[in-house]
């Protein structure tokens, strides 16, 4: 089992208020599944994406990635068992305005040590997988929405990582360019990549294998697409 | 409308504390500084203003040449000043002052004192300089037997009023005339006391009213107009051909002898002229005014960059207030009034520190200034046209940045701080090298001043106890063999010896000698000491040829002369032991001193490492000696000192003892530069501390604008050692950049500065590396501490922020 939370519980404190973004999750997600996290804005989707990313501690509960118990976790070594595990993709892509495609993509390998020469092949492989390779000297603001996107999905696949997290992947896109990335996640979870998607739209989360729906911090239903994803696909 | 600006400049300076109490304590150290180097400069530009017809004085100096050797003396013959006032009515006035350079022992009752700056002058004294008589008058002040004294001896010695009181000055009985209020510390002829120059017995007037090479007064002139002082050299030289002149050539002096005139408003600034008072130092004062313009220019640039910094968060603000009908006008009205608040908030807290430093600063400067100095109506102009120069200053681009925000992109929520980056760099990269060059500056002369101390001065200074003794005492005197011996008799003390006024580190007298070369006598000025037969070795003074004086001796008195190696040197003498030498001039080739060279020293240093050794004539004069110089066997420096007081007191006790170190007598020469040296130390220091809380103000800032860049590195696995690494590197960068600019120009100035000195270190290029090393260490330290808490943040959180 690649992930296995047992009930969790996130809660945010201000100077006045307290906030419990997460309150009992209990979740089971297998190697090669992809799931998708519905549910009104403030329900915890991305709380709960964060802490699956391991981005963010649980205040309650524990949190088993690849089978480690990571809930007490020091930052220093959650990025040291993210580091190469787990992409993200955002909805706002979150590229670095300051670097060019390449660069942007060549990020995480920079920081998993990797030789220049190895570097170079594998960005140049993904950027070629994912046909921007025309854009490569590009900044990101040079580039349409759709274009960025397939950049940070570039920049998440390239190290090979065994999970990928997408929070509204398609959320600043038009439907053609959103239809070209939910096709991209398809295409990566059939060769067995574990995917995690936040979403608003019905429409992405039929393109998943299950659906985990949360209402104020809580899992309220889980199921299984209505459409079969081949067919929309 | 003042009242709302008002108290959004005060809302906005509580809601930034840490980037308020940066700019605050900046600028108001700044502010702080530059009101001390206004107060130093406006003294300093002042000296002598006490005197209402500055503008109609001139002093009269002379320039002396003979075989080839220029000399030009601040001082003139006594005939100068008679003779100009008798030759030309535009010389409203003259008065000459007698140039003094031993203390004078004043007598009041039972009781004894040393007093400095005790003048001998003419009566014309008070028509010239100006004088507040709070005692007797000007008429009666200066006259034959009298003395007129300054408010404060007046107080040392009497109690009560002291008109018509009397005193003894070096043993000879005068009244006092008049007392006159204490003249300012910043003059250039400190009197404390004066008495007149009838006072001289009639035969030395004689001599010195004939003698036209005897320089020994300071003539002042005073014109009625002086616009004629302007035009007035030919007619020095007219008189110079006229009397002085012809009079060398009657002598058989071979030389020349012409006079110029120094306004008193320029005296202070005046160089190099022998015999001259105490000046100022013109250097000084451009340095420090500078190190002060510098100080609050880094100031500045913390305001300028804090402000620019703190724009994306006012950015709102001005969206909100443009859209509620704010022209650009407005808000730069609005931002400027905040930094002029700021900046007035400053200077009251400069005025606060000012006040509370000032007791230091007066050490650290030797001078007296008072807190209320800076309320004069010029500083108080001059210091609010600084306030507001800088309030403009420091907030003229912040306003201007500020204001141009456009509405509808903050409003959309578009609206990001970019660009501007270059300017940032290049204001961090001006401060650094600002900063990092008052070190370095600071270095080099803490390592010539090493240097000059630790050179081997060729004579024994170290723990030598001087004794000032008063040879016009005679008592003392008669005392003085007992005394001697009985301290010769302590096991503590390894050697004794005595000398005239000037001890080694202070300026020597010279005399006018013939000497023998090529056959006849030829007259010269040279420097001389008098000592006794122990003087050379008990200072360990190395005689490499001919003998020491011998007391024995009857001849050696007024036969025997000592030179050093110089003097051999610049009389191109292969053999000097036996030439002939004469002073105490009389007619004819005849002299009082008329005798040989009977030895000669090793050239050491016994005046100041600042000059080349000068050629230098030693003089036995075994009695009536003005110090005694002691040398304690090793270990015994207190017991000695004790042994001295307890002997003093058993022979002299109306008379106090003075004694002195010689190291530290010596040393006293280079107090100028050790001021110079902590004075700089302050002011690097305080520039350092002011760039770098400008740093540290500035990371805060752009570590906050990057702390999206952060978390998306951080989710693509960067550590945080990674994290802190890159936002230190830009920094770095720049400081380093300075550190180039700051090592270039600072090598150029100093190895300038260097080149000033006879003997000089080399660059200490240990310490530049040892202080860019420190630069680049605080500059990380510095920046870390931000990028350390934004690299540790959660990732999660880091891009929630955005």
């Amino acid at each position: 089992m690649l992930i296995k939370t047992e009930a969790l519980k996130k809660i945010y404190r201000t100077e006045e208020i307290e906030t419990t973004a997460l309150n009992g999750v209990s979740l089971h997600i297998e190697e090669g599944d992809f799931v998708a996290i519905m549910g009104p804005s403030g329900c915890g989707k991305s709380t709960l994406l964060n802490i699956l990313g391991l981005l963010d501690n649980p205040s309650e509960g524990d949190y088993l990635f690849m089978g480690q118990s990571t809930a007490r976790f020091s930052e220093r070594e959650r990025a040291k068992l993210r580091k190469g595990n787990v992409g993200f993709v955002f909805q706002s892509f979150n590229l670095i305005d300051e670097l060019t495609v390449y660069e942007n993509v060549e990020l995480p390998l920079i920081y998993l040590n990797m030789s220049s020469g190895e570097r170079k092949q594998r960005v140049k492989a993904m950027l070629e997988q994912l046909q921007i390779m025309h854009r490569i000297n590009h900044f990101p603001q040079q580039l349409s929405g759709g274009q960025q996107q397939r950049v940070a999905v570039a920049r998440a696949l390239v190290t090979q990582p065994k999970l990928i997290l997408a929070d509204e992947p398609t959320g600043n896109l038009d439907s053609e360019n959103g239809n070209e990335v939910m096709k991209l996640l398809t295409e990566l979870n059939e060769v067995g990549t574990t995917i995690v998607m936040v979403t608003h739209s019905e429409h992405d989360a039929s393109f998943s294998r299950r659906i985990v729906r949360l209402l104020d911090g809580q899992i309220v239903s889980e199921s299984k697409p209505s459409a079969l994803r081949s067919e929309l696909a | 409308m003042l009242h709302h600006y008002l108290l959004i400049a005060g809302r906005s300076l509580l809601r930034n504390k840490v980037h308020s109490l940066i700019n605050l304590f900046g600028l108001s150290l700044g502010l702080a500084c530059c009101l001390v180097v206004v107060l130093y400069v406006q003294d300093e530009l002042t000296y002598d203003h006490v005197h209402p017809k500055r503008d109609r004085i001139f002093r009269v100096s002379t320039r002396m040449t003979q075989t080839g050797e220029s000399t030009h003396y601040a001082t003139s013959s006594m005939a100068v000043g008679p003779g100009l006032y008798q030759d030309y009515p535009e010389v409203e006035a003259f008065c000459r002052v007698l140039l003094r350079m031993q203390e004078i022992t004043v007598q009041v009752n039972d009781k004894l004192f040393n007093e400095a700056h005790i003048q001998m002058v003419d009566s014309s004294v008070t028509s010239l300089f100006q004088f507040e008589f709070i005692e007797g008058n000007a008429g009666e002040a200066i006259r034959p037997k009298g003395v007129a004294i300054c408010e404060s001896l007046r107080n040392k010695y009497f109690e009560g009023p002291a008109l018509a009181k009397f005193m003894k000055l070096n043993g000879s009985d005068y009244m006092v005339t008049a007392v006159f209020r204490d003249l300012p510390a910043n003059t250039d002829l400190p009197i404390r006391a004066m008495t007149s120059l009838q006072n001289l017995p009639p035969s030395t007037q004689q001599a010195f009213v004939t003698d036209w090479g005897r320089i020994i007064f300071y003539t002042y002139l005073l014109f009625s107009d002086p616009a004629d002082a302007k035009s007035f050299a030919p007619k020095l030289d007219q008189f110079a051909e006229a009397f002085p002149i012809p009079f060398w050539k009657e002598n058989g002096v071979d030389g020349d002898i012409r006079y110029s005139l120094t306004p008193l408003s320029e005296l202070h600034f005046a160089r190099d002229m022998a015999y001259d008072t105490p000046k100022g130092n013109r250097d000084y004062l451009f340095i420090f005014s500078l190190a002060g313009i510098f100080l609050l220019l880094i100031a500045c640039v913390n305001y300028i960059n804090l402000s620019i910094a703190q724009s994306t968060r006012r950015s709102v603000e001005v969206g909100i207030r443009k859209a509620a009908g704010a022209s650009q006008n407005d808000l730069v009205k609005q931002f400027l009034g905040e930094s002029v608040v700021m900046t007035f908030l400053s200077l009251f807290l400069a005025l606060v520190l000012v006040e509370t430093l000032l007791p230091a600063v007066n050490g650290l400067a030797d001078k007296h200034f008072a807190f209320m100095d800076l309320f004069q109506p010029t500083l108080v102009v001059a210091m609010l046209g600084l306030v507001s120069l800088v309030g403009l200053l420091a907030g003229m681009y912040p306003a201007y940045f500020l204001s141009m925000i456009r509405p509808a992109e903050v409003l959309k929520g578009q609206w990001r701080l970019s660009g501007r980056q270059w300017l940032r760099k290049v204001l961090v990269v001006v401060q650094f090298s600002i900063s990092l060059g008052l070190v370095m500056a600071t270095l080099v002369v803490g390592e010539q001043m090493r240097f000059l101390k630790n050179q081997d001065l060729g004579l024994r200074t170290d723990e030598v106890i001087v004794l000032r003794l008063s040879p016009a005492d005679t008592v003392q005197q008669r005392s003085l063999p007992a005394y001697k011996a009985e301290l010769a008799a302590f096991s503590g003390l390894k050697a004794l010896a005595s000398s005239g006024v000037q001890v080694p580190g202070e300026r020597t007298g010279s005399l006018l000698f013939r000497v023998e070369k090529e056959g006849r006598l030829q007259e010269d000025h040279f420097n001389v000491i008098s000592v006794d037969e122990d003087y050379l070795r008990a200072l360990d003074i190395e005689l490499v040829a001919g003998r020491n004086f011998e007391r024995g001796r009857s001849t050696d008195e007024a036969q025997a002369f000592i030179v050093n190696e110089a003097f051999v040197k610049k009389h191109g003498w292969t053999d000097p032991i036996g030439k002939r030498l004469q002073w105490g001039l009389l007619p004819d080739d005849q002299a009082a001193y008329d005798g040989q060279i009977v030895g000669v020293v090793e050239d050491y240093h016994y005046a100041s490492l600042h000059n080349v050794v000068e050629p230098l004539v030693i003089l036995f004069t075994p009695n009536n000696p003005s110090r005694l110089l002691l040398v304690p066997a090793p270990g015994q420096t207190a017991s000695l000192i004790s042994r001295i007081e307890q002997t003093w007191a058993s022979f002299d006790p109306n008379h106090p003892l003075e004694w002195f170190f010689l190291d530290e007598f010596f040393h006293r020469q280079y107090l100028q530069e050790d001021r110079l040296i902590r004075i700089f130390s302050w002011f690097s220091i305080f520039t350092t501390l002011i760039a770098c809380m400008g740093l540290f103000g500035l990371a805060s800032f752009i570590t906050q604008q990057r702390t999206r860049e952060i978390g998306i590195r951080k989710v693509m696995g960067a550590e945080p050692r990674q994290i802190l690494l890159l936002l230190s590197r830009d920094f770095l960068w720049l400081v380093l950049v300075a550190l180039m600019i700051a090592t270039l120009a600072g090598v150029v100035a100093l190895q300038g500065w260097l080149e000033g000195f006879t003997v000089r270190a080399d660059l200490p290029w240990v310490w530049f590396a040892v202080a860019g090393i420190g630069a680049l260490l605080l500059a990380f330290a510095t920046t870390s501490y931000h990028a350390y808490r934004a690299a540790s943040l959660q990732p999660a959180r880091s891009m929630r922020m955005e």
